[in-house]
């Protein structure tokens, strides 16, 4: 019997004996030294920062979330990465953390949802 | 009837485990990133050290061996578990993080919370790291003791408030209880309740690493049967997720003190990238199972088509288990409890209670 089929037949069994052992977390299982399962409850925000001045990607730039702790850099193209939990309104602030920085600070608050737009972010010279 | 229904679903859930076993869907991953550890826990499963002589993996290693799983699987079906040693010594853990949430999986770490602080919370969030175990074994004193470090309970503590307070993870703590911190548990559950903790997982600590000069850490009879006691009053009490963790059968306790039968799933569903590129199930398993090496070996290959000696457990129906009349629910128990010889399970916790609850 092709293997396709054969899988099939043991995934019904398992949703069958699954639910005549009357188990509650069958499906959801921790291993003895592990961690419990993630079920990914977060969305990735992406962006890039540059100059209004110059237009150029700006590198170092710190990209937070107001009161949660989450935060990360720019790269050498000003782009960043982050993750933040889904369904949540948001304040991500924006500022360069060089103490001799002539960049203003700013912060834009976005909803997060399951998907986030890639964000242009310029800072202006204070 | 209602006696029958325990042994009716144990039937279903040994049937499950067949099927389950002949699936063998990977779904959960260790990689032991480091075995560089800050504390010198006196339990230590893997016998780790401040300057261990076994450098950190490059994550590249690893990455490169397990993209092709998401040919065969969802990725966001595996969750990774970064364990060690102590994975909060690898400078690189966030990116390691963030480089397999882009590669679509899921991921968490087995920290003991020495260094974890703000900081590192907020990096380790922003690269999608979705759950954490932290281990807290007693109160003050006898953590410290077990551990080796008389300040690891407050850094602990200060995890514990990071974690707690973000929604965002899903986390448990564990407790290795022993002969010492017993008599703390109900302290301890109140004051985890107090802390808000949603999910406590307790242990026995195996005769396995540095456990096995440390023989006083291990429990004996009674004091198993107190644990599960305890555990059955404290799930009945509904304040807190408290669960004895999948390491052992335990009889007719079983299902009083999980959520589910005993299933041990090393080899079934887990599998780990060890420290060395050794491809095994859960990283405390005896080394002399390895079924291969991501360093000469294809990982899904090794997934796919070895792992027979964890598939197929009749081997351990020897020793204690060959006259056992509940081996049919247990298969040999937990596969960490197996050494190289394979002759006798290490140690059976169901056997021990019963004996105790003999004498009595």
């Amino acid at each position: 019997m092709p293997e396709l089929i054969v899988n099939t037949k043991r995934k019904i069994l398992r949703i069958l004996f699954g639910t005549l052992s009357f188990s509650t977390a069958l499906f959801v299982f921790q291993a003895c030294y592990g961690t419990n399962k993630d079920f990914g409850r977060d969305v990735l925000i992406k962006g890039c920062v540059k100059s209004k001045v110059t237009d150029k990607p700006l590198a170092g730039i710190k990209i937070s979330i107001s009161n949660m702790p989450q935060f990360v850099y720019t790269d050498s193209l000003g782009q960043f990465e982050m993750f933040s939990s889904e369904n949540y309104e948001c304040k991500l602030v924006f500022e360069d953390t060089v103490s001799t920085s002539k960049l203003q600070p700013i912060d834009t608050t976005i909803y997060i949802k399951k998907t986030v737009p890639f964000l242009n972010i310029f800072l202006h010279e204070k | 009837m209602k006696n029958k229904l325990p042994s009716i679903s144990q039937y279903f859930h040994n049937q499950f485990v067949r099927n389950e076993t002949k699936l063998h869907e990977l779904s959960y991953l260790f990689w032991e990133c480091t075995q560089r550890c800050n504390l010198k826990c006196r339990h230590c499963g893997t016998d780790c050290t401040t300057n261990s002589s076994i450098k950190d993996m490059p994550f590249e290693h690893f990455l490169e061996a397990i993209l092709p799983l998401k040919d065969r699987y969802k990725s966001d079906s595996i969750t990774i578990v970064i364990s060690g040693g102590e994975p909060l010594l690898r400078d690189d853990l966030a990116d390691c993080g963030m480089q397999l949430r882009q590669n679509g999986f899921r991921w968490g770490i087995v920290t003991n919370g020495f260094l974890y602080n703000y900081e590192l919370h907020g990096k380790l969030l922003a690269a999608g790291m979705g759950a954490i175990t932290l281990s807290i074994d007693g109160l003050g004193e006898s953590h410290n003791w077990l551990r080796g470090n008389g300040q690891s309970f407050s850094n602990a503590m200060k995890a514990l408030e990071l974690i707690s307070s973000t929604d965002r993870l899903n986390y448990d703590v564990v407790t290795c209880v022993n002969a010492k911190n017993i008599s703390e548990l109900e302290y301890l559950k109140t004051y985890f309740i107090s802390k808000n903790v949603k999910s406590w997982r307790l242990f026995t600590i195996a005769p396995i690493g540095r456990a096995i000069i440390n023989d006083d850490l291990q429990l004996e009879g009674e004091q198993i049967s107190y644990l599960v006691e305890f555990i059955e009053q404290t799930r009945l009490e509904k304040q807190i997720d408290i669960k004895f963790s999948c390491e052992a059968y335990l009889g007719e306790h079983d299902r009083k003190v999980k959520d589910n039968y005993f299933f041990c799933r090393a080899g079934i569903n887990i599998a780990s990238v060890l420290i060395d590129g050794s491809i095994s199930a859960c990283p405390n398993i005896n080394r002399h199972f390895v079924q291969g090496n991501i360093y000469h070996d294809d990982f899904l290959d090794v997934w796919e088509n070895r792992f027979q000696i964890m598939r197929d457990r009749k081997w351990t129906k020897t020793g204690t288990c060959a006259t056992c009349k509940e081996y049919n629910n247990c298969n040999g128990g937990a596969l960490h409890l197996w050494n190289e010889d394979k002759d006798c399970i290490m140690k059976c916790l169901h056997q021990e209670m019963q004996m105790a609850s003999a004498l009595v």
